[in-house]
């Protein structure tokens, strides 16, 4: 018996001589003693074997959640168990669709991904029909149990009597199947007034997400309005005002780790009495974006993937933690599974203005790396070729972070490499981050436990 | 000995699921399917 390639040990924590282990394939966290940790670590030498007796249900556990293995082969194998269940499988709790009901935008971000291949473009009646007919065959064919829609551009409320007409024909469809139907949208928030959202919550609107750079001037310089002025006052009267209808998170970029704008933001908030009010806040360095339409591979603003050096990382991630814990935010803590929706066989389903489906939002606007189109039964050769490419046999297999990782963000090795078949490897980013991250999430784990006891 | 999580074998049945790598990061803004 012997510890999985996949589990990382914290001693000393949370007491001396304790261990907290944490497996990256199975997500379990268990907290052992130094008397078993010694038995682990020579578990085939005779002076130990009076603790095997002693620890036997421990031992058993351990194995059971995947801390422990027999051997490097079992380990392995779990491992390609596990990464063929990320490729293939299915999820028929509920399918989620993300669709564009415009590619035109009232504003104009100085970061936007579409920016390079924006047109004025609008879904029409037909392709929202279309749209609709492939989620409902997506629906039969799979057994999913519930609908989810998001509603993305362009600016989604841009095309309004598409949104409503998507909405209202799938919330009827599954309800008449017993299904549950609910959307969100992904909207700058400009047009997202009380009124609008009461009646989309009678629609099924159960959330939305909203960029906010800031306050004022540093919100306003990043997303102006397409043609100039300001944007900030709108958007913070619209979210003021209906903040305890609907949950709305905040999405707030930085760049080169500075967070000034985030301070600020968190102030004004508080000033206004929606800092608790607010859902999830979502914080995203700026990135690189791909080429224009048809030059894919010319990554426009590459200076900016220094944000996703292991280094930058870390101390942004670090300052995050620092300013949410000091306004009282929950941040969502723990260690995740990425599931990369573009190596995804049934996963990553965006269907543009068009009707061209894509596995990922950021290929927006690239018809090469469309992997097919609603009207059609099957996905096209793209699809086939993302799904294949495998990453993880490019990696060392005894990798810690394989499990939660696969090989890494499709996206984040074309900006960097121009091809989608390279590993995007954070391992000193994780070495650095996921005992923190891990023990965050045990504290949160604790409190929990704590206050449902009280 | 202590299980804070039993962890599991079946990706459906897992918490944290996210298209954001590394942890803590976002690169799109693409909420993950499960």
């Amino acid at each position: 018996m012997q510890f999985s390639f996949h589990t990382i040990i914290i001693p000393h924590y949370p007491n001396p001589n304790e261990y907290l282990l944490y497996n990256t394939r199975s997500q379990a966290m268990i907290k052992i003693n130094q008397e078993l940790k010694d038995l682990i670590d020579h578990f085939s030498q005779p002076d130990y074997f009076h603790l095997r007796f002693q620890y036997a249900q421990e031992v058993i556990q351990l194995h059971k959640s995947g801390i422990l293995t027999f051997s490097d082969e079992e380990d392995l194998t779990r491992l390609k168990a596990h990464m063929e269940q990320i490729k293939y499988s299915v999820n028929t709790k509920s399918l989620f669709v993300t669709i564009l009901t415009t590619y035109a935008c009232n504003f104009k971000c100085v970061y936007c991904f579409e920016e390079s291949s924006r047109v004025n473009e609008k879904m029409t009646m037909e392709t929202a029909g279309q749209t609709m007919d492939w989620i409902k065959s997506k629906i039969i064919k799979l057994g999913y149990r519930s609908l989810y829609l998001n509603f993305y551009g362009g600016e989604p409320l841009l095309n309004k009597p598409i949104l409503e007409h998507i909405a209202a024909s799938m919330k009827t469809w599954c309800e008449s199947r017993g299904m549950e139907f609910k959307f969100m949208m992904q909207t700058n928030g400009y047009l997202m007034t009380p009124e609008l959202v009461d009646r989309y919550t009678a629609l099924g609107l159960k959330q939305a997400r909203i960029s906010v750079d800031g306050v004022g001037e540093d919100h306003d310089k990043h997303r102006p309005l397409r043609g100039g002025g300001s944007t900030f006052d709108v958007i913070m009267k619209n979210i003021i005002a209906s903040c305890e209808k609907l949950p709305i998170g905040l999405s707030v970029s930085f760049d080169k780790g500075d967070m000034r704008h985030i301070e600020k933001l968190f102030a004004y908030c508080k000033k206004e009495g929606i800092l608790h009010k607010l859902g999830q806040f979502i914080f995203s360095p700026i990135h690189a974006t791909l080429g224009p339409k048809g030059e894919t591979a010319k990554i426009q603003n590459a200076h900016c993937e220094c944000n996703y050096e292991d280094d930058s990382l870390v101390q942004a991630n670090r300052k995050i933690r620092e300013l949410m814990i000091s306004h009282g935010l929950d941040m969502k803590s723990g260690m995740s599974t990425s599931i990369c929706p573009v190596t995804r066989d049934n996963s990553g389903m965006t269907v543009d203005q068009q009707g061209r489906i894509f596995k990922c939002n950021s290929m927006l606007g690239h018809p090469e790396l469309s992997t097919g189109h609603v009207k059609d039964n099957e996905y096209n050769q793209q699809h086939q070729t993302f799904v294949h490419l495998d990453i993880y046999n490019q990696c060392p297999q005894d990798c810690t972070y394989m499990p939660m990782c696969s090989g890494g963000c499709r996206l984040s090795s074309f900006l960097k490499n121009q091809n989608f078949s390279t590993p995007a490897c954070h391992k000193p980013y994780l070495n650095k981050m996921a005992p923190e991250i891990i023990k965050q999430e045990y504290q949160d784990r604790m409190a929990k436990k704590l206050s449902a006891v009280t | 000995m202590e299980i804070i999580n039993h962890g599991t074998d079946d990706l459906s049945q897992m918490a944290a699921l996210s298209c954001c790598y590394p942890p803590g990061t976002q690169l799109i803004e693409q909420p993950a399917d499960g």
